[in-house]
């Protein structure tokens, strides 16, 4: 199902294994890999895409005297939104809402609960670990934290969850009830994630799938003439079960736009579904962009670095752009950016050239 | 140039619930008009070493139209879910003779605190154990929300957007009100929607060691009151524009006229006293049904009867409803389903439809003393408003986020 909109990214934000900020997803150079020890502690894990708790800008947030017990996931999420909201001067919070894309959600903290309940008994459980457990607890921190007291959604569901809260901002946007939305995708890593991730066959020997965590973050608002980039259209509701489904459901959602000869950011690289974008997006007519670095699986923060790195590559000569969003276990979806050349663009181009 | 938004009327055509009461809607309002509770050792898990032991769980009724080998492999959450959303399109005329959705695309917007929780339970004790891996893979699949919404598409036959909303315990509130969202705006014209939950382990114990639990019964709005009791339930809504249900001559329930929503900043756990940010979610909710606050006659309330909770809420109203509070009837129904977490806010939305429809109220049970300040306002076991115009469903939040519904009585000529 295609729902239009007209959606005008006013800020953006990223904290990913390479960095802070979203020139860390432009640069070029070869992404470290770490691992996390496995749940029995006896051995390493896979390889995966840490973030360094320990950068400057992370660390300012684990000062907040709300944020002394919380998950990673919401630092960086923290982080990520305070880069948006800092993009675009002259927000009124009142007006201001968040939806948060997750997969995982509070893996550590869950982990750490049920171990500790595990091995010290049910009534030794811990009441500081079980409030973070919770799915919703790092969107009601950064709420709290940026004094935002608009509605607060956490969305959840694999990859895809971040066109969906794109598509809950939209429509709270369009029903003139908010002026700005700030969206978020974030994940974090936990050895209870990477097992899983081995159970269902993703991270197998010999796949070059990398786990990874951080956050990405846009802030949109209805777009206005003086808008250059926008988000213009998004296809959501193509689910599958099996992989002839999910073949199935990546034609569907890629034709359901009904063009073709459409530039296409690539953002499938190393996940099984990799090889069935390029067979779709062939078979389309499509063309595919995107030579940027893979930057690992963190699910709706992946979603969230490609949608950034997509706007980043929109030009005059490539004003619009289609992101598919490949959900490892539940659906695919899409976004359409556009570019829009605007009169202050044009004069602000010519200045640049002269 | 940044037009109106288009404001389409939003009507219920169907409903359905599995809850501790009841394997449906029907039974389950009878049970609860009748005054009873579902409270009853828990044996799903192992309970021991928790301080509470009591809970409200539900029997689940058969899914005959499932092979056994599937039904094994659905998780309660998926089954909870499934039931309901059944029942909600089959009172809407949607389901063909053999189950399944005659709406095949159907847009979902549903909320869950845990998804299939038990089966990641599962998962990550027999890691933490470290027992082999066979079997593993239908655990680690299976768990997470996205697959129950899976599980309701693949057996009642439909596809579409999915939303799965978890903001802890107004989750189903949100699911509603944001499925009503997308028909105002006039992205769809039909929408299921509504919220599950399957108790866990990991709910039970988390729940009882921040000592949010009784250990008697579940008191709200009582001054003795000591705490939740848990539960487990679903329930589900068919939302359609006015036109659509007219249009393939459908029977309006009601109409969905008020949604708003806010976040309380003050605590993750705890919410701030004066209820400012409640307030705020049922101004914005009236203020779209365009009522005046004494059109009100019912309210089904958060009330999760722990002290704090019941605290703010109270002082919400009081400031709220101002001298009306007096006349608008009030009740918590988790005294006698439980608190349903991801469900309550569908599940009491329902309650707070089926009062509209029959005119009879649930009552507030388990009171030995109630709060002076809602003493008047405390709904008592029988009571009937025959001229109720409209009700309102509340829900506060884990992490403050903050919902309420208003339910109008559907009206061709407005």
């Amino acid at each position: 199902m295609i729902r239009k909109c007209n959606l005008a990214v006013c800020g953006r934000g990223a904290v990913t294994p390479r960095g802070i900020g979203v020139s860390s997803l432009l640069d070029r150079d070869a992404w470290k890999a770490g691992t996390i020890p496995s749940l029995a502690g006896k051995k390493e894990g896979p390889a995966v895409f840490r973030v360094d708790l320990h950068q400057d800008k992370l660390a300012q947030w684990q000062q907040h005297p709300r944020l002394r017990r919380v998950s990673p996931i919401t630092f960086f999420m923290m982080e990520a939104a305070q880069q948006a909201l800092d993009d675009s001067g002259g927000i009124d919070n009142n007006r201001l809402g968040i939806v948060v894309a997750l997969s995982g959600g509070c893996f550590v903290y869950m982990r750490r609960f049920f171990q500790d309940m595990l091995r010290e008994g049910r009534r030794f459980a811990s009441p500081l670990l079980f409030p973070e457990t919770v799915y919703n607890a790092p969107a009601s921190h950064v709420a709290s934290v940026l004094k935002i007291p608009g509605p607060c959604y956490s969305v959840v569901g694999d990859g895809s969850a971040w066109v969906t809260a794109i598509a809950t901002a939209a429509c709270w946007l369009e029903l003139g009830q908010l002026e700005h939305v700030l969206v978020l995708g974030a994940e974090e890593l936990d050895a209870v994630a990477l097992e899983a991730f081995q159970a269902v066959g993703w991270s197998k020997k010999g796949r070059p799938f990398v786990a990874a965590e951080g956050a990405g973050a846009l802030l949109l608002r209805r777009s206005r003439s003086a808008d250059r980039t926008r988000i213009t259209a998004m296809a959501e509701g193509f689910t599958y079960r099996n992989k002839a489904q999910a073949r199935r459901a990546a034609s569907e959602c890629l034709k359901s736009f009904g063009d073709s000869d459409v530039h296409f950011h690539r953002s499938a690289q190393n996940t099984w579904l990799g090889s069935i974008e390029e067979e779709t997006i062939r078979r389309q007519g499509g063309i595919c962009e995107g030579d940027l670095p893979y930057c690992g699986e963190a699910f709706s923060a992946s979603a969230a670095w490609h949608t950034v790195r997509a706007l980043s590559s929109l030009s005059p000569e490539r004003s619009e752009l289609r992101v598919p969003v490949w959900g490892l276990n539940e659906q695919i979806s899409a976004l359409h950016l556009s570019l829009t050349e605007t009169e202050s663009s044009r004069v602000g181009s010519r200045e640049a050239i002269a | 140039m940044i037009t109106n938004p288009p404001n389409h009327r939003v009507v219920v055509t169907g409903l359905g619930a599995v809850t501790p009461l009841g394997p449906d809607a029907g039974a389950t309002w009878r049970a609860l008009i009748a005054g009873r509770d579902a409270a009853a050792p828990v044996t799903l898990f192992d309970t021991s070493g928790c301080r509470a032991r009591m809970g409200a769980t539900a029997e689940l009724p058969p899914l005959p139209q499932i092979g056994a080998k599937k039904l094994s492999r659905l998780s309660r959450a998926s089954r909870l879910a499934i039931l309901a959303a059944q029942e909600a399109l089959c009172q809407s005329g949607l389901l063909d003779s053999v189950g399944r959705s005659l709406q095949k695309t159907l847009p979902l917007s549903v909320s869950t605190s845990a998804g299939g929780m038990a089966l990641g339970e599962d998962f990550v004790r027999r890691c933490l154990e470290g027992r082999k891996r066979a079997g593993q893979l239908f655990r680690a699949a299976r768990y997470q929300p996205q697959q129950q919404v899976l599980d309701l598409q693949e057996f009642l036959g439909f596809s579409g957007p999915a939303t799965i909303i978890a903001n802890a315990c107004a989750s189903g509130a949100n699911s509603v009100g944001q499925a009503a969202d997308w028909i105002r705006l006039g992205w769809n014209d039909c929408v299921l929607a509504g919220g599950y939950e399957a108790l866990t382990e990991l709910l039970y114990v988390g729940f009882d060691c921040i000592q949010a639990m009784t250990q008697e019964r579940c008191r709200p709005f009582d001054r003795k009151r000591s705490g939740l009791m848990m539960g487990e339930a679903s329930a589900f809504f068919v939302l359609e524009s006015e036109a659509h249900a007219r249009g393939r001559g459908a029977k309006i329930l009601c109409e969905l006229s008020g949604y708003g929503h806010g976040t309380d900043l003050h605590h993750l756990t705890q919410p701030e006293p004066a209820g400012e940010a409640l307030i705020r979610a049922m101004t914005g909710a009236l203020s779209q049904a365009r009522l005046p606050r004494n059109r009100i006659g019912y309210v089904n309330a958060h009330g999760t009867g722990t002290v704090l909770n019941d605290t703010a809420e109270g002082a919400a109203y009081q400031n709220f409803f101002q001298e009306d509070l007096s006349s608008v009837r009030i009740s918590s129904t988790k005294a006698a389903i439980g608190h349903t977490l991801g469900a309550a806010g569908s599940v009491e939305a329902m309650f707070g439809v089926q009062s509209l429809m029959t005119g009879e109220i649930p009552p507030q049970i388990n009171l030995l003393e109630p709060e002076p300040r809602l003493e008047k306002s405390l709904a008592r076991v029988g009571e009937r408003l025959s001229d109720l115009e409209a009700v309102m469903s509340v829900n506060l939040g884990f992490g403050g986020s903050n919902a309420a519904l208003v339910f109008s009585r559907y009206d061709s000529q407005m």
